[in-house]
């Protein structure tokens, strides 16, 4: 069944200066156990759709199911009773200041009356997973922003939620710090089995953990579905952005055109799994003994699956090029127009 | 004119006036704690947005804190000596004290509250937190600095107007001030009563911050 579902909501928000629609008739579905990312650009309604999932924000339209029971039809008691199973994890990390690791980890305990004892043991093996234990007397000015959130992370374990929501919960972390936390997530979705939404502006979030994706435009959903096949067929515009943003940081320096070849068909090519580890272009080129550019090549971890992409450019005027074309998809190879 | 009998006199002032002082700010923060938290709940971007409470509680707090203190002290008099079956004296202060206090209390904690950053109190409302567990377990225990200074500058400013009460027979130091230095021309012991004033304030002002300090974990 499916954990959560998001069936056609709008949210709409008044404003001084008239109302503003943050979300226009999304509908989303995630499955139990996914790693569920939302991906767009700030604005673009993801943090007011996660926000929807708890009702910390009830939408305008539409109904969020929760295992199949409509969030709307709870009682503000039975609501909160049924927050306990839905953790969140936030940018700023949003601890209690003027209590220490442990009191933080107790805290949504604290809220459903357990005991002291009793939660003070829950907290500390939670803060064994998290990597924090050491740490449980100390406060949290005396951490840093990695180790805050990995408190954040604990504390949202302490009730045993189905479902972790986590807002932007890595935009405020360094590169390093950021794969640390995605690692410790992947972790406690494989071992706990808890369904994860994460919300993020950063492509490389979605590729290094999530296993599905929706990405999210001017508050509509523009594109969803499993992350491979986004990355290797991105359909929208948007997804097509947000995909070469993120190849292009550590690709610019690559870009570099050979003089010999210039203004010859420019096409992008796929590796899928099986092709990864065939030497295709070297064989391409001694086959045809003509010479072929690599403007720009990249493998990336996606979904735990080695994924390779390069652009290549043949010659100019050549006219071996539908027959190199073929020669790449008979290897398994995906051919596609450049953007 | 240095004697004994007032030496004996200013050590009761000082008495009076810490009398006076801590039993007010103790009622004002009795009333004044309940009026701060619900003029933050009842704000418009607070955990339960009700604009008319907020409204009502708002002018009410307005009225009473543009009101002169030696004025509202006059005002008051009916009501002080339905209260306490008096109008003078020091326990009859209490009263217009009191009453002064409540709305400035209540404006220092609002402003207090105010601090908490409000994402702290969206975590809690994601882990199932009721409105009354926020403001209990959330937004008093993060503003406690804030609180404790609050509360520094409010007997500081208790004191100053128990000060003011002197004049229409209050007692205390301010009283002593008055009558002694003001009216007999012995400035002499206005001097000492002003001193002994300064110096009060000094400690309340150093033991709060102190404290304040002592809580604050942000650092």
């Amino acid at each position: 069944m499916s954990s959560i579902v998001i069936q056609d909501v709008s949210k709409t928000f008044e404003t001084k200066d008239g109302s503003v629609q943050a979300l226009n008739h999304v509908s989303l579905s995630i499955e139990s156990g996914d790693i569920y990312g939302i991906i767009g650009m700030s604005g673009a309604g993801k943090s007011t759709l996660v926000r929807c999932m708890n009702f910390l924000e009830v939408p305008s339209e539409g109904n969020v199911l929760i295992d199949g029971k409509p969030l709307s039809e709870f009682s503000p008691k039975e609501l909160r009773k049924e927050r306990e199973k839905i953790g969140m994890i936030f940018q700023h990390f949003n601890l209690l200041m003027q209590k220490n690791v442990l009191e933080n980890v107790c805290f949504p305990l604290y809220i459903q009356g357990k005991k002291k004892s009793e939660a003070r043991a829950k907290a500390l093996e939670l803060l064994e997973i998290v990597g924090l234990a050491d740490r449980a007397k100390a406060y949290p000015a005396q951490l840093s922003g990695g180790q805050k959130q990995r408190v954040a992370i604990a504390r949202a374990l302490a009730s045993d939620p189905q479902i972790l929501l986590c807002d932007e919960a890595t935009s405020a972390l360094d590169p390093q710090t950021t794969s640390s936390i995605l690692e410790l997530l992947q972790n406690i979705n494989q071992k706990f089995g808890i369904t994860i939404v994460i919300i993020t502006h950063q492509m490389s979030v979605v590729r290094e953990i999530c296993t599905h994706v929706a990405i999210m435009k001017d508050g509509e959903v523009k594109e969803q579905g499993l992350v491979e096949d986004i990355f290797n067929h991105p359909k929208s515009q948007v997804a097509k952005e947000l995909i070469s943003r993120d190849s292009g940081s550590d690709m610019e320096s690559k870009k570099l055109t050979q003089p010999e070849i210039q203004n010859g068909e420019i096409v992008r090519i796929v590796f899928s799994e099986n092709s990864a580890f065939e030497p295709v272009i070297a064989n391409l080129i001694l086959t045809f003994h003509e010479p072929v550019n690599i403007l720009k090549a990249d493998t990336k971890n996606v979904g735990g699956v080695a994924k390779g992409e390069m652009i290549l450019q043949f010659m100019n005027g050549s006219t071996n090029v539908p027959e190199m074309k073929k020669f790449l998809m008979e290897r398994g190879l995906e051919i596609g127009e450049a953007n | 004119m240095w004697t004994k009998q007032v030496t004996d006199m200013i050590i009761a002032g000082v008495g009076e006036t810490l009398y006076m002082t801590l039993f007010s700010t103790f009622f004002g923060y009795v009333f004044g704690m309940p009026l701060g938290i619900l003029l933050k709940v009842s704000d418009k971007e607070g955990l339960r947005p009700n604009s008319v409470l907020y409204k009502i509680l708002d002018v009410i707090a307005n009225i009473f804190r543009s009101i002169p203190f030696l004025i509202l002290l006059i005002l008051l008099i009916p009501f002080t000596r339905f209260l306490v079956g008096k109008s003078y004296g020091t326990t009859a202060t209490i009263v217009p004290l009191t009453i002064a206090a409540i709305p400035f209390i209540g404006r220092m904690v609002e402003s207090s509250l105010n601090e908490v950053d409000p994402g702290v109190i969206e975590a809690a409302r994601s882990m199932g937190a009721s409105n009354l567990q926020i403001v209990f377990k959330v937004m008093l225990v993060e503003a406690r600095t804030s609180l404790i200074s609050g509360a520094t500058i409010v007997t500081g400013t208790i004191l100053g107007y128990s000060a003011m009460a002197g004049t229409v027979g209050g007692g205390g130091l301010g009283d002593i001030a008055v009558r002694y230095g003001y009216n007999r021309w012995q400035t002499d012991i206005m001097l000492v009563t002003v001193i002994l004033l300064v110096v009060l304030v000094q400690i309340f002002q150093t033991i709060g911050m102190l404290i304040a300090n002592k809580l604050d974990k942000r650092k």
